[in-house]
């Protein structure tokens, strides 16, 4: 009775010793370089966020697990909530409130997984949803318990200090401006995140009036660190044979591209390359959610083009968008138009729908 | 022969039929309306009033009466006029019907409640492509007696209305936190002990009065309904199930 909404290939089909928990372990560990690179520059919090998060997802599983008769060992068992929860640790704002983390990660898991059918069958990655039901429930609690990123900020947003913010209501505003202390720099961003405070730029279609990001120094460089923690994270799974070297080699290809192109047809809404490969979730979307398993498309050709779409609205809705990031808006209207995707690139089994007049 | 006493394709005779719709009474009618085959919850008739409008219980409420009153007087004036009304051109004079009576509505909520009708905007008028009340006009009301087709109307005009109703609760406590708000627009000046606060701005999730919010809410009262219909079909089948393959 369930409906499959993966495309099958045609045979032939080949068996991998490679298991989901393996898969799902792998990933994991694959996000540690970034979730460390995260406390370092972002705080503590992130620690706490995942802890939240990630026992939020155990218990919801367990309650799947109960409410469809199925054995509790193996409704824990495939680990893939640990991802969702690790992904939605590194995209919340590392102060929000534990009630925020929790209703996020109980509608990642109930909502957007478990409604579907579980783990393979959710046409939405849940992280990502679980991340733009946040943008879109509590625009303003998002933005104010963002932290800047400063080298060292583990020191001033300490597990101690981040529990009072998290945990009892304290005032995130202190912690956020003895880590923007740190930085060597004083120059003042408006915004929460660089992407935020380029949004009023671009609003006005100036985006040329934005300075240039110092990655050298200062609190941008967390954002660079941060990028390559992803790479090497995603070098990781590409050595494993986890995500596809295609989707990843088309995405960043089409990206450039597309930034190109923005940059000569819009130059007053189009960021510069450097800023879009970077900042926001790029890389974190170009390893470990387009390349999702579930929610990509099935066939081969089918996920270059899913990588190309994804690429494509990553570049529309940061020139257009009204929120400062696109990668998740991005991904999830990619996951929507996956099912047509595979419908359209549908391999053809061999000496089937041959053409008439030969072979 | 066998034939000649089996008319249906399902073998059940003519008579027996008959006799099972008669049996119908006019409670169980209402009742049918109101939970085994609501219009909201289990039709999914009138979604767009339904998900547009539910963004706050008063608005809910007002909307509600609305569609009540025009059900109704629609259902017993077509009931009274079925013998009149062609078959070929029936749904254009249904039109017509409930556009005089939504019309009427219309000024009277304009005249009386202008703050509700300054809120309820364009789905006041727009009751006259309820799908409600063209289901149960096209669905009952054309082929029942005026009693009947009543006591269908109040049953789904009030299964709808309380649809709208929970989910304008549920989504105004969600998405701003308050309850009633506004009540002193429907209601007069008894209205105004009734709006509370339940949440803080701290607590609210905005989604609830958005457009997936309805959306969300919705398919939680479905589920939530169909488990309660279906529990002990459920618990039967669960416990027919084998417990050493449960995967």
């Amino acid at each position: 009775m369930v409906k499959n909404n993966l495309a099958t290939a045609p045979a032939p089909h080949l068996h991998s010793p490679i298991s989901t928990q393996k898969i799902m372990a792998i990933t994991t560990l694959a996000l540690l370089p970034a979730f460390f690179v995260s406390v370092y520059f972002f705080g503590a919090g992130v620690i706490w966020q995942f802890l939240i998060s990630s026992v939020t997802a155990f218990i919801c599983q367990l309650i799947c697990g109960f409410l469809r008769h199925r054995s509790l060992y193996k409704s824990v068992g495939d680990l893939s909530y640990i991802v969702t929860a690790l992904i939605l640790a590194l995209t919340l704002p590392p102060l929000i409130p534990f009630h925020l983390t929790v209703i996020v990660t109980a509608f990642a898991i109930l909502i957007c997984k478990e409604c579907f059918g579980g783990l393979g069958m959710n046409i939405f990655n849940p992280a990502m949803a679980g991340f733009v039901f946040l943008l879109i429930s509590a625009p303003g609690q998002m933005f104010n318990t963002y932290i800047a990123p400063a080298p060292n900020a583990y020191v001033e947003a300490s597990l101690g200090n981040t529990y009072e913010v998290i945990f009892n209501n304290a005032d995130a505003k202190e912690i956020h401006d003895k880590v923007l202390a740190l930085n060597n720099d004083a120059d003042a961003l408006s915004g929460a995140t660089w992407l935020e405070s380029t949004k009023t730029a671009r609003k006005s279609g100036h985006i040329d009036d934005v300075q240039a990001i110092n990655y050298q120094d200062g609190k941008e460089s967390g954002y660079l660190y941060l990028a390559l923690a992803y790479l090497l994270g995603g070098l990781v799974l590409l050595a494993f044979r986890i995500i596809f070297v295609r989707m990843v080699v088309s995405f960043f290809l089409s990206l450039v591209v597309f930034v190109l192109l923005g940059k000569l047809m819009l130059p007053n809404l189009v960021l510069n390359l450097d800023a879009q490969l970077i900042l926001g979730g790029t890389m974190l979307g170009a390893f470990f959610i387009i390349t999702d398993p579930v929610t990509n498309a099935g066939t081969a050709k089918g996920r270059i083009i899913f990588a190309i779409l994804c690429a494509f609205l990553i570049v529309l809705i940061r020139a257009f968008g009204s929120y400062s990031d696109a990668v998740a808006f991005a991904v999830l209207l990619s996951n929507a138009s996956a099912p047509l995707i595979d419908a359209l690139t549908r391999r053809r089994a061999y000496g089937i729908g041959f053409k008439k007049g030969g072979l | 022969m066998c034939n000649n006493e089996l008319n249906t394709v399902e073998g059940v005779s003519d008579k027996e039929l008959k006799k099972k719709v008669k049996a119908d009474g006019l409670i169980a009618v209402f009742l049918k309306g109101l939970w085994s085959n609501n219009p909201g919850l289990c039709q999914l008739l009138g979604l767009c009033p339904l998900l547009a409008i539910t963004n706050s219980a008063i608005n809910a409420l007002g909307l509600a009466i609305a569609t009540l009153v025009v059900v109704m007087f629609s259902s017993l004036v077509i009931s009274i006029l079925r013998r009149c009304i062609f078959r070929e051109v029936r749904i254009p004079l249904y039109v017509v019907l409930i556009a005089t009576l939504v019309t009427v509505v219309r000024f009277y909520v304009e005249a009386y409640f202008p703050d509700l009708y300054d809120s309820l905007g364009i789905y006041l008028s727009l009751i006259v492509t309820n799908c409600v009340i063209m289901g149960r006009a096209e669905a009952f009301a054309g082929r029942n007696n005026p009693l009947r087709s009543l006591a269908d109307a109040l049953g789904s005009g009030l299964g709808f209305g309380l649809v709208l109703f929970v989910l304008g609760c549920i989504r105004e406590i969600i998405g701003s936190g308050t309850l009633f708000a506004g009540a002193s627009s429907l209601l007069g000046p008894i209205g105004e002990n009734l709006e509370c606060h339940i949440l803080t701005s701290d607590y609210t999730l905005l989604i609830g009065i958005l457009p997936p919010g309805g959306f969300f809410a919705l398919a939680m009262l479905i589920a939530l309904k169909n488990a309660w219909a279906m529990h002990k079909r459920n618990k039967i089948e669960n416990s027919l199930k084998i417990k050493s393959i449960r995967y």
